[in-house]
């Protein structure tokens, strides 16, 4: 019997996307591992140390310090998305869903800033904060006196409060738009309904309108945690590649850029170790999208 | 079979536009992209091959090596700041060289040594490159590398004879592979010559002197010293000439013996004073939140009285501020000196595998001369390391009036290094120095640590 020749077909348009993605994705990530177990500038010869590079993150005293306080911040900030930034991108979408007065002009307005390069916003950021020139700080000088002044990104105590604050004022557009698309989606009979038996605008928007918001919820935390752990652009354009003096601006981003490639006139660059931070940030972002996976899949409807 | 080749088509119209969608920069031509570009081997000119008219016809005779040597020179520089005064040695050499067509690439912020490595696996280095010379590992690893031109007999260094400034680049065996510049890179501290009569200073003879004039200025509306902790660098530009004026027999002790402990109590003192200071305000209260360049920002702006930073700065401080009446002394000793920590400052090496050897080679040389180095150091109103060059800037010349040079206390953790430790001294202070300002890191516990990475 001749056997039923296979459609292969669907292989002709995988390949581009594949062979691409391997080229550019996957041999890189290959050689980050594969660097990782050597001692290597990035040029001259490379010294094969096995797990040394992995064994002086977690161990030396300075540098797990170093990367386990970045970490510890990547974490905080996951929490301000999770509790601050994502609830406020969705009562921003709940505001314009229920059509409030310009609500046009408001969707204009918050979006607005997402359009805006970060590397621009933190420039922005700095115009108002820098405690030197900054704006805040000329408007404090002038009404209340120079002892007034504060040190803003200077301060520990304030730094990361900065931070987070711009990081929603240029954000919030962003999921917002996504949580708004998917109220839109939700099927109008539903909404009237939960009005006929007497839902108010507080019970509609939890009982209704949120458990039909999975799906956006599912796709924004699984970015937010992505970004989180990926953060480097905004806390490098506003306090530098050390995170500021204080450290507070810190991320395990950041950490590796600075053992990756060093500094301008006397930085050492350790591409090896700066493979080994690379391969550990790989596995928890992975180990962190895999429980975010599973633990969205109870709010499944 | 039709379903097949519309399927392969199809394919093949996707990659296609993949590809062309990667590639489409290509044709889309930037303009600052095309400035710095390599030119194709192609389209290089032929040695000796007809220049622009105004760099032809201007010298084209001036000199019979001139004449002989063309082609083209790409060079490589890592900062903005070097480039208007790189742009005014080219210009030298291009009258002596019409026939050379040189290109400066400047490679700026903190990526320079990442791109200078990927161009050279890619076997593309340029004729001439920047780099910091013994100061960061890199020189030695591009030598041993087989990088760099050997020009220890082709370059004629005769100019930094009886300065140091040859110590740069010399490695151990005595082979030279870049030139030096005669820029001494000081430190000073600058002031507002227009605020110290308004409140009645002079400039101090000794360090109590010094603190005297720090605490009356920030009984006022002005800042007593614009500084910044966010910047190691920064930092540093302030604490050796502290601990030059407070305890100079420190690095006194180092030059005399070859070693000294960089945790000595006369560091972790100039460390408490400097944070004293902090405390008591004469830093202003935002000293954590700006990085140099705000610093400096602030003392050009009149905000600050007295700023202390590297030389090379007269040059930013007089863009920021044309207007700026200021001048410079050295931080006093106890007993009255004003020693200056200086470092040497290295210039260009040529790539091993340069098309044009002949023409970077005469580039390095010229760059060697007095001439150039006249050029070079008059572009970034910095201090000349001999008196062969001199400076026309008179703020340059107030600072050069220093009593002697001194060791820099980066420098010495550089030399002392442990070969065998896991890190280099200088790359823990890097990422810790700012931490000690900021309250996260004790400064005892600051120097046991750069001590530890040391040779005993």
């Amino acid at each position: 019997m001749k056997k039923k020749k296979k459609n292969r077909t669907h292989l002709f348009f995988i390949a581009p996307g594949f062979i691409l993605y391997t080229v550019f994705m996957m041999i890189p990530l290959a050689f980050a591992f594969y660097y990782s177990f050597f001692d290597w500038s990035g040029i001259g010869p490379m010294k094969f140390i096995g797990l040394g590079n992995f064994t002086k993150l977690f161990t030396s005293p300075r540098v797990s310090a170093t990367f386990f306080s970045a970490l510890g911040n990547n974490f905080k900030y996951l929490a301000c998305v999770m509790l601050i930034i994502t609830p406020i991108q969705i009562f921003f979408a709940y505001i314009l869903y229920i059509k409030v007065r310009f609500h046009k002009y408001i969707r204009f307005m918050l979006f607005l800033p997402y359009v805006i390069s970060t590397s621009i916003v933190g420039f922005f950021a700095i115009v108002l904060f820098d405690p030197n020139v900054g704006a805040l700080n000329e408007i404090i000088g002038n009404l209340f006196g120079k002892a007034h002044k504060l040190a803003w990104l200077g301060d520990p105590n304030l730094v990361f409060k900065i931070f987070v604050g711009v990081i929603i004022w240029q954000c919030i557009g962003s999921g917002m738009m996504i949580f708004y698309a998917n109220m839109q989606e939700i099927p109008e009979e539903i909404v009237e309904a939960s009005v006929i038996d007497g839902c108010g605008e507080w019970k509609r928007f939890w009982r209704v309108v949120l458990p039909m918001l999975t799906s956006s919820l599912k796709t924004n935390i699984t970015l937010s945690v992505i970004y989180a752990m990926t953060m480097f652009d905004l806390p490098y354009v506003l306090v530098g590649p050390q995170g500021g003096a204080t450290g507070k601006l810190d991320f395990i981003n950041m950490v590796f850029y600075r053992f990756a490639f060093g500094g301008t006139y006397f930085g050492e660059t350790s591409i090896g170790f700066g493979s080994a931070i690379s391969v550990v940030m790989f596995v928890i972002i992975f180990i962190l999208t895999l429980v975010t996976k599973k633990l969205l899949k109870k709010l499944d409807y | 079979m039709k379903k097949k080749v519309l399927s392969l088509m199809l394919a093949g119209a996707m990659t296609a536009a993949l590809l062309a969608g990667c590639g489409g920069g290509d044709d889309a031509k930037d303009p600052a992209k095309d400035q710095q570009e390599t030119p194709k081997e192609d389209e290089k000119p032929e040695d000796g091959a007809q220049k622009d008219d105004t760099q032809g016809d201007q010298e084209g005779q001036d000199s019979q090596a001139g004449g002989e040597i063309g082609g083209s020179l790409v060079i490589w520089e890592h900062t903005d700041q070097f480039t208007e005064p790189l742009k005014a040695v080219v210009a030298g050499f291009n009258e002596k060289y019409p026939d050379v067509e040189v290109e400066i690439e400047v490679k700026t912020s903190d990526q320079y040594y990442n791109l200078l490595q990927t161009a050279m696996q890619a076997g593309e280095t340029p004729d001439v490159f920047w780099t910091n010379g013994l100061a960061t590992t890199h020189y030695k690893s591009y030598v041993e590398g087989g990088y760099m031109m050997d020009l220890t007999d082709k370059v004629d260094f005769s100019l930094y004879e009886g300065t140091t400034a040859m110590n740069i680049v010399t490695m151990e065996d005595g082979s030279i592979y870049s030139t030096p510049t005669a820029e001494t890179g000081g430190r000073c501290v600058y002031y507002n010559k227009d605020i110290f009569e308004e409140l009645g200073l002079k400039i101090p003879a000794s360090f109590d002197e010094f603190e005297a004039i720090l605490a009356k200025i920030a009984e006022t509306d002005y800042t007593p010293i614009a500084f910044c902790a966010t910047d190691p660098w920064t930092v540093l530009f302030q604490f050796e000439p502290v601990l030059n004026g407070m305890s100079v027999d420190w690095v006194q002790d180092y030059e005399k013996n070859g070693t000294v402990k960089v945790n000595d109590e006369r560091v972790v003192a100039a460390y408490n004073k400097m944070l004293e200071w902090a405390d008591k305000g004469y830093y202003g209260n935002g000293y954590l939140g700006v990085d140099g360049s705000g610093a400096l920002l602030a003392f050009s702006k009149g905000e600050a009285v007295m700023c202390i930073d590297g030389t090379w700065n007269v040059a930013v401080i007089d863009e920021n501020n044309p207007d700026l009446n200021y001048g410079a002394f050295q931080v006093p000793t106890a007993t009255g000196d004003q020693p200056m920590v200086g470092t040497n400052s290295c210039g260009y090496g040529v790539s091993a595998d340069t098309e044009n050897p002949d023409a970077a080679l005469a580039f390095v040389n010229y760059f060697a001369t007095v001439e150039a180095q006249t050029i070079w150091v008059n572009a970034l109103s910095s201090i000349p390391c001999t008196p062969a060059v001199v400076s026309e800037n008179p703020v340059a010349n107030e600072i050069a009036s220093f009593d002697y040079l001194t060791e820099s206390y980066y420098n010495i953790l550089g030399y002392l290094a442990n070969p065998d430790a896991d890190e280099t001294a200088t790359s823990v202070w890097e990422a810790d120095q700012c931490k000690v300002f900021a309250g996260a890191l004790g400064v005892q516990e600051f120097v046991d640590s750069l001590q530890s990475l040391l040779v005993e």
